[in-house]
C-alpha cells in the first residue's frame, strides 16, 4: 500500500519502513507516519541552532516542506487521516515558520504569516495578535502595535489588557506608567510571574536596583526559569563585585527545589 | 556592563555600570511534545509552566518575558545613550559624603552628564547600601567617546579619596544619505534623498521632512493622494537597504532674481527620525543641503503659453518669451525652422524682425502653428540672431504639443 505522505522531507520519514502499514503484525490497521509529528517539528528548526545545516533558509526548507506535505494530506481526502488533527498541525507549523522569519529580522513576512493564521483560526485570534503587537513594537512601529490593541481590546481580559499596556508603555519609555500596569497584573493574577519579571525590569530604568532585585527575588520563590535566574544574576553583578554568594544561594535553591540534573546551571555565571 | 570588577580596588566603595539599551524579548524555542509521544504528558507539563511560551500558540518563540541589557550593544549618532551607575559600599565601614560625577569625553569637548557642581548625593553611605543614577544622553558626535564616572568620599579616618572609572566606546552612523538634484527643462527642480540603513536591525522610518531653505518651499511627493505613504505595508527599512524619497522644490525668487543667482544655493535640510528595538529613537538633521546653480545664458526662451491639447487643422497660438538676462540691449531677429515629417507647420513669416529687448527685460512674441497631422510634435527649432552683435542662438526644441484627431 502506498505510504500516506509522497516524496523525501530529508528525515527519511518517507520510507516505508517508517510506517505503521510496513508492519501490519506489530501494528494492526494503523496507517500513516511511526515518526512522531513533534519530532518533526523539531527536526525542522534544528537548522536555526545550527548553521553547518541550512541556517534560516534550512529550516524554512523543512518548515515548508512539512507544510507541503500536510496539504497534501487534506487534498488527499483519505478516510483515515483526521482533518482537524493535520490543520492544528499545519497551525503549528506555520506559527513556527512566522517565529523563525521574526527571529531572522524578516519581521514584515513574520507579521504576513500571523496574519493570514489569524484569519483562517479565529480561536487563536487573541495570542496571535498579542504576538504580533510584540513584533511591532521589536521593530518600531509603535503606532501600528497600537492600532492592533485597539482592535482587539474587546477581546481581552483584564489581566491581558494590563500586559499590553505595559509593553505599549514600554516602547513608550514610559517606565513608571509601565510598572503600574505590570503591578495591577499581578494583583489580578499573583500567580503572573510574567508580569513580575516584567514590572521589575521596569523598576530598574527607573534606577531603583534595590527594588528590582526584590521584586526578581519574589518571583523566584514561584518560579526557577533560567531566563528570571538571568535576570537576577545580571542585577546581582550589577549591584556588587560580590555577588559570588548571591548566585551561589540561587544554586543552592535550585538543586533543592527542582530535578536539577538537566538544568542549564550557565544561567547562574558562576 | 563592566567586564573586569573582580574587586574594588582597595577602595571602600565599588561603581558599575549597565548600559540601558531597551529590553528585548529573547526567543526560546521549547521542546514540543504530543500526548501520544513517549514522556509526552510530561513534555506537555512541562511546556505548560515555562514562563516563556504563550498559551495555545507554544511554538512561537517570542514570548512576553523582558530580559534586562545583557552588554554594551552599539550605539549610533541621533540616539539617547542611557546607562545605570551604581556605586556601592562594599566594606564594614561607613563612608561619607560620597560624590557621583558622570562626563562625556568626546573628540571635541567634555561635557557633564550628571552633578555638575560635584555635590555630595548623600552624606552618608553604610556597610551594603549603594546610590543609583540613570545618566540620558543624546549622541551627537560620531567615533569615538569617553564616559568618565568619578567617585569620591571619606573614610572612617577622615581620608578624602577618589577613584576613576572610563568606558570608552564608539558611536557608529546609522544610516548613509545621498541626495540628487534634477532640473527639469520648466525649471522645475526635484530632490531625490537616498537612505541606506547601516546598521544590523532594521528601522521604522517615522519621519522624513525635507526643512527647505527660506529660498524655496518643499513640496513632499512622498504619499499618495490619499494620504498614504508610497512604501506602503513596508514601514521599517532592513539593514543595507535604501529607501528613495523625493521632493519638489519652488524657488520662492522671481525670474529676475534666478538670472542673476550662480553658484551654489542652500536649498534645506533633511530631518530624519526614526525607532528601533522596541521604540529606540533616533534623530538626525542632514548638514545644509547645497545645489549648483548653473549659468542660465544670455538669452532664455521659455513657452508662456501653449493650449494641453488641441485637434487636428485646429490653429492654435504659442506665446514664447524671449529673456535678455545681460546688462546689455538686444535687437532680435527670429527665424523658425520646420521639422522634417512634423506635424506642426508655421503660420505666417518664418523670418522676422521681432525687435528690440532691454538689459535684464523681456520679450514676448506670439507664434501661430497649424496641426496638420495628430501625435505628440515638437514645436521646431526656433533660431534668434542678436543684430547687435550678430551672435546666432539656437534652440532644438523649446516645448511639444499633443495633437488629436479632428
Amino acid at each position: 500500500m502506498a505510504p500516506l505522505i509522497q516524496g523525501s522531507s530529508g528525515i527519511n520519514a518517507e520510507y516505508g519502513d517508517l510506517f505503521y502499514e510496513y508492519y501490519p503484525g506489530e501494528h494492526p490497521g494503523k496507517r500513516g507516519s511511526i515518526v512522531p509529528w513533534s519530532l518533526r517539528l523539531l527536526w525542522s528548526i534544528l537548522p536555526l541552532h545550527c548553521p553547518t545545516i541550512g541556517g534560516l533558509y534550512g529550516a524554512l526548507d523543512r518548515m515548508y516542506g512539512l507544510v507541503y506535505h500536510l496539504d497534501q494530506a487534506l487534498l488527499a481526502g483519505l478516510p483515515y487521516v483526521q482533518e482537524q488533527r493535520v490543520i492544528k498541525y499545519k497551525t503549528s507549523l506555520l506559527v513556527q515558520v512566522a517565529g523563525a522569519l521574526a527571529g531572522s529580522g524578516s519581521i514584515q513576512p513574520a507579521i504576513k504569516l500571523l496574519k493570514q493564521i489569524k484569519q483562517s483560526q479565529p480561536e487563536l485570534s487573541v495570542p496571535v495578535s498579542n504576538a504580533m503587537i510584540r513584533l511591532y513594537y521589536q521593530v518600531g512601529n509603535i503606532y501600528k502595535g497600537q492600532c492592533l490593541l485597539a482592535e482587539i481590546q474587546d477581546k481581552l481580559t483584564e489581566e491581558e489588557w494590563e500586559m499590553n499596556a505595559g509593553f505599549k508603555l514600554i516602547a513608550l519609555g514610559e517606565y513608571s506608567e509601565a510598572y503600574q500596569h505590570f503591578a495591577r497584573a499581578v494583583n489580578l493574577n499573583p500567580g503572573n510571574t510574567v508580569a513580575s519579571i516584567n514590572g521589575a525590569v521596569c523598576l530598574l530604568y527607573l534606577g531603583r536596583l534595590g527594588d528590582s532585585i526584590i521584586q526578581f527575588e519574589g518571583a523566584v520563590k514561584t518560579s526557577l526559569h533560567p531566563m528570571l535566574l538571568f535576570n537576577l544574576v545580571s542585577l546581582y553583578e550589577l549591584k556588587t563585585v560580590a555577588s559570588t554568594s548571591k548566585k551561589y544561594n540561587l544554586l543552592d535553591t535550585i538543586t533543592s527545589k527542582t530535578d536539577w540534573e538537566a538544568f542549564p546551571f550557565e544561567c547562574l555565571r558562576l | 556592563m563592566e567586564a573586569n570588577p573582580a574587586s574594588s580596588g582597595g577602595h571602600a566603595l565599588s561603581l558599575r555600570v549597565m548600559r540601558l539599551t531597551k529590553p528585548a524579548i529573547v526567543p526560546n524555542w521549547p521542546l514540543l511534545a504530543d500526548k501520544k509521544d513517549y514522556c509526552g504528558e510530561e513534555l506537555i507539563g512541562q511546556r505548560d509552566k515555562d514562563i516563556t511560551t504563550i498559551p495555545k500558540i507554544h511554538n512561537f518563540p517570542y514570548g512576553e518575558v523582558l530580559t534586562v541589557p545583557q552588554n554594551f550593544g552599539s550605539i549610533y549618532l541621533g540616539e539617547t545613550f542611557s546607562s545605570f551607575v551604581n556605586v556601592q559600599n562594599e566594606s564594614q565601614q561607613t563612608v561619607r559624603d560620597v560624590v557621583l560625577k558622570t562626563d562625556l569625553q568626546t573628540s571635541s569637548q567634555r561635557m557633564p552628564l550628571s552633578n555638575p557642581t560635584g555635590q555630595a548625593m548623600v552624606s552618608k553611605l553604610v556597610p551594603g547600601e549603594n546610590i543609583s543614577e540613570v545618566i540620558n544622553h543624546e549622541v551627537k558626535e560620531l567615533g569615538g567617546q569617553l564616559l568618565v564616572c568619578t567617585v569620591s568620599y571619606i573614610n572612617t579616618s577622615g581620608e578624602k579619596l577618589m577613584f576613576r572609572k572610563y568606558f570608552k566606546f564608539q558611536v557608529l552612523k546609522p544610516l548613509d544619505v545621498r541626495t540628487k538634484f534634477f532640473t527639469t527643462q520648466d525649471d522645475e527642480i526635484f530632490l531625490e534623498a537616498q537612505i541606506t540603513n547601516t546598521t544590523p536591525h532594521a528601522l521604522h522610518m517615522q519621519k522624513v521632512v525635507l526643512a527647505p531653505s527660506p529660498l524655496y518651499t518643499a513640496t513632499d511627493l512622498n504619499f499618495l493622494g490619499n494620504g498614504e505613504s508610497i512604501f506602503g505595508e513596508s514601514d521599517y527599512i532592513n539593514p543595507d537597504d535604501t529607501w528613495q524619497y523625493l521632493y519638489k522644490l519652488t524657488p520662492k525668487m522671481t525670474q529676475d532674481e534666478k538670472s542673476n543667482v550662480k553658484g551654489v544655493s542652500s536649498v534645506g535640510k533633511l530631518d530624519i527620525m526614526w525607532l528601533s528595538n522596541f521604540g529606540e529613537k533616533g534623530r538626525l538633521q542632514s548638514s545644509q543641503l547645497q545645489r549648483l546653480i548653473q549659468p542660465q545664458g544670455e538669452l532664455v526662451v521659455t513657452v508662456q503659453s501653449i493650449p494641453h491639447f488641441i485637434s487636428s487643422n485646429e490653429q492654435f497660438q504659442v506665446v514664447l518669451r524671449l529673456r535678455n538676462t545681460t546688462d546689455r540691449k538686444y535687437n532680435l531677429h527670429l527665424t523658425l525652422r520646420q521639422l522634417p515629417d512634423s506635424g506642426l507647420v508655421w503660420v505666417g513669416d518664418i523670418k522676422k524682425v521681432v525687435g528690440e529687448v532691454p538689459p535684464c527685460s523681456f520679450l514676448d512674441i506670439n507664434l501661430d502653428i497649424l496641426p496638420v497631422k495628430s501625435g505628440v510634435w515638437d514645436l521646431g527649432e526656433i533660431g534668434i540672431e542678436n543684430l547687435v552683435t550678430s551672435k546666432r542662438f539656437d534652440y532644438p526644441s523649446v516645448g511639444q504639443i499633443l495633437v488629436g484627431l479632428t
